[in-house]
Parts: structure tokens; sequence; C-alpha cells
């Protein structure tokens, strides 16, 4: 197990995750906390040959998902040639109509993509969601793997693997690849986001200001950082941690006071660069995830790499019909939610909810996806010293700047609760090391 | 072709001094195919200088900024002269690309009363772009309707609004919704154009919002475009008739919200009085 | 990089203020402390040295929560709180390795509480504050960061020298370090009152109220 010898100093890594506060923030009975974010020591290792081939597969996703925001907001193409109906497209909360005709900085919308993954046990890897808004995650692993390499140098000196510490290497060259001219910043909601830690450790590792709303302006057609004797240094790529709504108050929500009031009417002149493109959510949201393999065909002309868990659109008079004989054997998703939430297993409905249910998908079918539950693989995490197996899922992250690479790495995300699917880090989920082997 | 000189000017008093103020404008006639700009001027108030000249994404042409100094008076006079031709508006882009206009935003989404409005008017059987049986639901009716139909179609819808609803100002304020105003059947004629949009939009109809002036002294209107065969054709619901060369149009969008005239935030609690003055007269001068 | 903005700014300073705050009433509370072993009610004394209302209603009660009541805005865990909310979002000026020692300081005070010994731990939270101005001094590059940092901190020992009357000597070396510092970061202070600080600690009786008021309307 390549983990051995790391969970021998396994108090010396926890040690250090409190020692750099290694957390995320919750809001508990609506109060902010901070948590440490639950670390286990033993790596998820993917061999140098299963990974190239997630490589091949994730380019091939994230570059079809970039050419289909470029046609929902341009040409429509894909609408007229009635590879996806236009309900999905327009009807979609992610879809900003704002965003219609608009040509982004380097012709990039999804700059970081989270993509996540669970592998079955089969060793199919299969594509959970695309997070194409703000993927966040990133840091968690990047800052494990240093101070595991403290904590246990004979085991880096035995492993041949690939270096995860570049990350901040390549989220630099992408804001890089699309900034307009000036510096680079990373814009927070503030020290009360659940990812504050991550905005902040990305902020120092790539060299970029961390700012909030307030430390921007919009001055003539430009957006500028503003110092304290009123000196003002051009903003020329933000990566902004913030969601589209609260982005600019005079464009989108207008009770936003974390915004920056006109930097969507800068960005549409291309004088700077937004870090995801505001309107991604359209081509993320559980619906349009049906679509993306035929997107790929499409787009691309290829055969997709890598394979959705299988899904069923009750919006489609087959699907539905499928759907309902086939309900207790489905895992059926709200296209709107997002964080674990709005996920429900069918064979674990009541007789009343479940009639509840079919209700609410023959009135709003465009509302759901219906899955198979994928048989995943379960790895083993070490609970008060016993090894034990758990679901998890990984997080792999796909940067497109000139070009789209893939992090050789990702966050590994597990469920602590036994009976759980469930690994998000608010849901009380904790966190793996993923190690890409160079050999 | 009928030639319009037009006055448009709007004064905020706040109650005390604001901060940082920020502001967009959408107050200027729009140049297209059947509307052209002979001239338009402008001036800010207290004082022009730091503004930029933008388009947002319906094409409408913005004028954005802020104001440095704290101020208590902030407002905008613009004097134009427009010719206006007779017809409806061409559209270049073709109808997969009209999406946006097809669908509800939160000001228009129909409520129960909309919704029993349209039970009322559509017979049964009534193919409606949004049956769940049609593969490619919106848009069904306006990919397989007579020429002109949809325009029909919207004439009748008109009718029945115009019957059902009447003109009260004040009765609804900027925020108010498409179903909020049609629950109490009054309202002005932001109500009027949105609550026809809801309901021509729940039968698949392509349909935005226009916002502009008539002849006449007193404040902007408001009406709606529907969309047939490349051509975008004008209703005003809130004088049951369709428009003509006497409609002056400012900005497009798919509410009263992407079509705000004046749009702006500020630092501090100050109350604020709001007025406009709008004129419109014909001319033979250009 | 070398634009800061307002806010960030702010911080710095007060970051160097309650870092010092910290530090420098831990040390006098060792003394307090040890006195009131030997049941000797001196919180009273403390409390009057350092202009804090005595709210405590005994040695036990003063020892809990004027070290660890957060709720309490005068102890030592809440001035140690602003210092680490100050710091947690400074990360991308004083770097990683510097927020880490605020960190190990917050950890400390937390471990004292549960602690029969609490200086013991008291005393790994000045060694916390003692690296971390040791890691400022070594490995901020931005001369105006370090600056702002060291302007907070001397202004703060200042004002507790005064109030806890401290000797000429001490205070002039500070006033001293704090001129040779002020002007050489972004921030906006009052000459006036750093003249009259200068003025004030050459005269033969030393007005400490006097110094203590100029001291506080600085910036």
């Amino acid at each position: 197990m390549y983990g051995r010898d790391l969970y021998a100093c396994e108090g010396a890594v926890n040690e250090q995750l409190a020692r750099y506060g290694v957390k995320f923030g919750i809001y508990k009975n609506n109060t902010f906390k901070e948590q440490l974010f639950p670390f286990d020591v033993i790596p998820r290792v993917i061999t140098k040959e299963e990974f190239q081939k997630l490589e091949a597969g994730l380019i091939q996703r994230v570059d079809a998902l970039n050419l289909f925001l470029k046609d929902v907001y341009e040409e429509k193409k894909i609408i007229k040639d009635g590879i996806i109906p236009e309900d999905f497209v327009y009807a979609s909360s992610g879809y900003l109509a704002q965003c219609e005709g608009l040509y982004p900085p380097g012709g990039v919308y999804s700059h970081i993509s989270g993509i996540d993954l669970v592998k079955g046990k089969d060793g199919t890897w299969y594509i959970l969601e695309d997070n194409l808004r703000v993927p966040s995650g990133a840091s968690y692993p990047m800052i494990a793997r240093e101070l595991c390499r403290r904590c246990s140098p004979a085991t880096y000196q035995k492993n041949c693997l690939e270096d995860n510490r570049n990350y901040a290497g390549l989220l630099r060259e992408t804001m890089d690849a699309v900034s307009t001219g000036g510096i680079s910043v990373i814009l927070t909601p503030g020290r009360y986001n659940a990812a504050y830690f991550e905005h902040s450790y990305l902020a120092e590792q790539t060299g970029a200001k961390l700012v909030n709303g307030s430390e921007l302006e919009v001055s003539g057609d430009c957006l500028y950082y503003e110092d304290y004797s009123g000196r003002k240094e051009k903003v020329g790529a933000v990566y902004r941690r913030i969601s589209d709504e609260y982005l600019d108050p005079l464009n989108f929500n207008p009770e936003s006071l974390i915004g920056i009031p006109h930097i969507f009417d800068v960005y549409r002149k291309g004088n700077v660069a937004l870090l995801n493109a505001p309107g991604n959510g359209v081509a993320d949201d559980k619906g349009i995830y049906y679509f993306v393999p035929k997107m790929i065909r499409y787009y691309l002309n290829q055969e997709p790499i890598l394979h959705n868990a299988p899904t069923y659109l009750p919006f489609y008079e087959e699907d539905r019909k499928f759907v309902l004989e086939h309900f207790e054997r489905l895992v059926l998703k709200d296209v709107a939610e997002a964080g674990g939430y709005g996920v429900v297993f069918a064979d674990r409905m009541t007789a009343e909810e479940k009639e509840y249910f079919l209700a609410l998908l023959e009135r709003e079918p465009r509302r759901f996806i219906a899955q198979e539950v994928i048989d995943f693989e379960d790895l083993c995490i070490m609970e008060n010293g016993e090894p034990v197996m758990r679901k998890a899922d990984l997080r792999a992250f796909v940067l497109t700047g000139k070009e789209t690479k893939v992090w050789k790495s990702g966050l590994t995300r597990f469920s602590r609760n036994p009976d759980s699917f469930i690994v998000n880090s608010s849901q009380g989920g904790g966190f793996k090391d993923t190690w890409v082997l160079s050999q | 072709m009928k030639r319009w000189k037009l006055i448009y000017e709007l004064r905020i008093l706040f109650s005390e001094p604001v901060f940082d103020h920020f502001y967009s404008l959408r107050c200027f006639p729009k140049n297209r195919s059947m509307q052209e700009v002979c001239s338009c001027a402008y001036k800010i108030v207290p004082c022009s200088g730091s503004e930029c000249q933008g388009r947002d994404s319906f094409g409408n042409q913005i004028l954005y900024g802020r104001m440095e100094e704290a101020g208590r008076e902030f407002g905008i006079t613009m004097t134009a002269v427009a010719a206006v031709r007779e017809g409806p508006e061409p559209e270049p882009s073709s109808y997969y690309r009209l999406g946006m206009y097809r669908y509800q935003t939160p000001y228009t989404s129909p409520g129960q009363s909309i919704r029993e409005f349209l039970k009322m008017h559509q017979k049964p059987g009534h193919e409606t772009a949004k049956s769940p049986e049609a593969p490619f639901p919106a848009g069904f009716l306006n990919r397989r309707t007579e020429p002109g139909a949809i325009w029909k179609r919207t004439e009748v819808l008109m009718d029945e609004v115009w019957n059902k609803f009447s003109y009260q100002s004040g009765s609804t304020n900027a925020g108010t919704t498409a179903e909020e105003a049609f629950a109490q059947r009054q309202g002005v004629c932001q109500d009027y154009a949105q609550i026809l949009l809801s309901i021509l939009r729940e039968e698949g109809i392509t349909a935005r919002y226009v916002a502009g002036a008539v002849p006449g002294e007193g404040e902007t209107h408001a009406w709606v475009e529907v969309w047939q065969d490349g051509y975008w054709k004008g209703f005003d619901p809130t004088n049951n008739r369709a428009t003509d060369a006497s409609y002056l149009v400012f900005a497009v969008g798919r509410d009263a919200w992407d079509c705000a005239l004046n749009r702006g935030i500020f630092r501090g609690n100050a109350g604020q009085e709001k007025r406009i003055y709008v004129k419109m007269e014909e001319t033979e001068h250009g | 990089m070398g634009v800061i903005s307002v806010e960030q700014t702010d911080r710095l300073y007060w970051l160097g203020r309650y870092a010092e705050r910290v530090y420098t009433t831990m040390k006098l509370y060792f003394r307090t402390y040890d006195t009131m072993i030997d049941a000797g009610e001196d919180y009273d004394r403390f409390c009057r040295a350092l202009e804090i209302p005595n709210i405590y209603t005994s040695k036990e009660d003063f020892i809990s929560r004027y070290s660890f009541d957060e709720e309490d805005v005068n102890s030592l865990m809440s001035n140690l709180k602003r210092a680490y909310d100050n710091a947690v979002v400074l990360r991308e000026e004083i770097g990683t390795e510097a927020l880490a020692y605020i960190q190990l300081a917050v950890y400390a005070m937390q471990r004292a509480e549960d602690s029969q010994a609490p200086l013991i731990e008291f005393q790994k939270v000045v060694d916390n504050l003692m690296a971390f101005n040791g890691i400022c001094d070594d490995q901020i590059l931005s001369e105006n960061v370090r600056n702002l940092l060291k302007v907070g901190k001397r202004v703060e020992r200042i004002d507790l020298y005064a109030r806890l009357h401290e000797s000429r000597e001490n205070l002039e070396r500070e006033i001293c370090r704090l001129a040779g510092r002020i002007d050489r970061c972004s921030l906006k202070y009052h000459p006036e009152s750093l003249d009259s600080l200068k003025s004030l600690i050459g005269q033969k009786e030393l007005d400490y109220h006097r110094m203590i008021r100029q001291i506080e309307q600085i910036l």
C-alpha cells in the first residue's frame, strides 16, 4: 500500500495542516465557522496509462464545452441542427441573455473547469458532472502534497509521481493567456466564504492580488485596482470567485453589495478578462450534461473518450417511460441544484414521497434527470486507526488558456458516512491527495 | 415616413448628498432599419465628462459612468431628431438566435391569474408551444403558421387583455411583475406590455419589450414587438392597437428591466425624487 | 506587487497593533499572574494600569475571562482573534509562513484554556508572536508592507508604555523608532501629533496622559 509510510506520520501531517490553517468555512445555525478540512493521508493513485486516457478524455470534453458556450451565445448551430432542444438552453437558470453576442478575451469561456468523475468497480471512469462556473478545491491537494513531503520524504523518494504543486503556475499561465494587459487579481466575496482559504492561498501562490469588490473600480473604459494614495493600476484579468449574479449590480442582481458596478460593461468591450466567463452555467447544469457526448460528436466529430453515467431525460417521452418503469433503481437529480443537494435515490423513498415525486416529474419533466446508480469503487480511508472503505469521487481540474491542459492530480473527495454517496465538504466529506504516477 | 423632434429630461433629487453614484442610461433613440437618428445630443447634470458609451446584448446604446463628486442632483437632458418609417422592423438574425425572446423572465413569468386567463382563451386541443408532445416545443407555432398568423393571434390576445385590464397610474411600480399586475387588474404601460409578453411567450411566440416615446408631452411609453418570418411588428397593448411611424424606439429587451432607461446605484441612505419629462413633436427639419 | 489598497493598509496596521498588544500585555500579565498565585488580588491594579474596566468579580473570574473570554473585548483572546482576523485576509501580503505563526499563537491560546498551567502555553503564544515579528523582518520583501506592520506595532507600544508609565528612556526609544518608520510607508498621519510627542518626551515631568492622547490621534 502506497500510504503505509505516510500513515505512520499522520499525526505530523495533521499538525502541519492545522498550522497552515487548511480550512473551509461552513454556516451552522447561521453562524460562520471555520473548520479543518478532514484529510486522509492515503492517496488515490492513478497510473500513468490510466491518466493518459483521462487526460485525453478531459481535454476533449472541455474543448467541446467551450465550443458549445461560444455557439450558444452566438450562432446557435447546435440548436438549429436539432442536437439540443432550445428549452435546455433558454430555460436554464445558468443562461444569461446579457452574454448574447459577447466574445470573451482570448475566446475562452471555461478557463478553469472542475470535472467530477467516479470510477466504477469494473475500472471504467464515468463523468458525474461538469463545473464550469467557480469550481473550487485545487488548493487542498496542492498544499497537502507540500506538507506530506515534509512529513514523509521517504514516501516520495520511493515513488515516482507527478508533482502537483505546479497548479499555481498553470493558473497563472491561464490568467496571462487571456489578460488584456495589467495586473491579475483574484476576486473573493470575502473571508466568510467557504473557500476563502483557497482564494488567499492561490493569490499568494500565483502572485495575483486578492481583492474584494470594493477594491476594484471601473473608470472610463477599464477596470482598476486603487491603492491607498489613489494610485491606480489597470486590471487585465479577474479570476473571480463570486457567482455571475453578484458580479455587477448594474447588469445583474441590483442588490449585490460585493460586485463591481460596470465591470460587465468593460468586459463586454473586451477590456478585461473574467475567469470564468459569465453565463457558463448554461453548459454545466444537470440537464445539459446529458447532451455533452452529443456535443463532442457534433463539434469535434469524435467519439467521446470518457462516458457519462447512463442518464435519462424525462423530457423525452421514451426516457420518461423508461424512468417510470425502472424508477426503483435510479437516482434522480434536480437540474438546478448543486453541492450534493437535490439528489434523491428512488429506492430510499417512502410511498408518499414517491407519489409526490412522480407527480412532480409529470408536471416538470425538464427539471430532473435520472441516472443509473453506478456501483463505484470504494477507496480505503483510515478511521480511528482502522482501514475502512468509503465512496469517493475525483474532481479533475482542466485549465484552458492558449491551449487546454489537465492538472496532473485532482481533488479526491470521500464520504465519511458509510451509507452515503455524498462527498461534498459542505456535507461533512473529507479529501485525499491524488497521485498520478510518472512511470 | 415621419420626422420627430424629441426632448428627454431626467432629474433625480436626493434628500442628502450621495457618494459613488454609478449610472447606466438607455434613453436614446435607437438607430435601426426603420428608424434613423438624424441628430442626438445630451448633457449630464451636473456635468458631463467621464461617461462612456457602450452597447448591450440587445443592441441598445448605453451611456454609463460615475459621478466623481458627491452630489444631491443627477440627471440628463437629451435632444434628438429621428425619422421613423412605417412598417415592421426587419430582423437579420435567424429564428434560432432569438430564443431569449421566447422564454419568460422573472418579470414575465405567469402565475395563477395569467394561467387562468390562458385557460379561458385557449380552445381545447389548442396547440401551444409548451405542449410536451412536441419534440421541439418552443417555436412550434412560429414555424407552422401562415404569414401574419402570429400577428393576428397577438391582436386577439391583446384585445382580451385590454378588456380585462385598466390603466391606473401609480397602481404599480418599476419592480411589479406581470403576474402581480394582472392579479390586481390594473397598471400602466409597462404592465400592459409585460402581461402581453407573458401570455405570448406561454404560446411559444417570440416577443420582446420596447421602451420608447409617443407624440405629446409627458412620460415615456412601452409596448411590445412580435416576431414572425424575419420581421418585428409593434403592438401597443395600452392602446390596443398596432404601432406606426409615430412610435419612437429607445430600447428593446426581454422585459422592462432589460430596457430600464435609467439605472443607478449609490452609497448613502438618501431618499430620491425622480422626474421625467418627454416631449415629442413632428418636425420638418433635420 | 507595489500597490496596496486602503483596506489592506488598514489591516496591516491593525495586525501590527493587535499582535503587539497581545505580546506586551501578556508579558505584564505574567507578573500579575505570578503574584496572584499567592492569593493576592492584584488584578485591579492590572486593570487600572491598562485602563481597562475592571468587570471581574474575583481572581478566578479575572483569570478565566481576561485570558480567554471572546465576549470580553479587552481579553487576551479577543485581541489575539482580532490579530488573526486581520492576518487571515493578508495571506498574499505577508505570506502563508507568517500567517501560520499567528494561527499557532491562536492554537496555543486555545490549549491554555484547558491547561492547569496556562503560563506554559502563554509562553508559546509569546514565542509565536516573536517568530511572527522575526519572519516579517526577514521575509517580507515589500518595504511598505513591513513598515505598515511596524508602525502599528510602535504606535501600540507607545500607547501601552504611556499607560503603564514606563521610563522616559523606553518611551523615547519607541518614539524615535516610530518617527523613523512612519514616513516610509503609505499611511496618512498627523505630523503635528508626532512633533508634540517628541516635545512631550523632552519635558522634565512626563505627562503620560497627553502622550496617550497624542498617540491615539496620530492617524
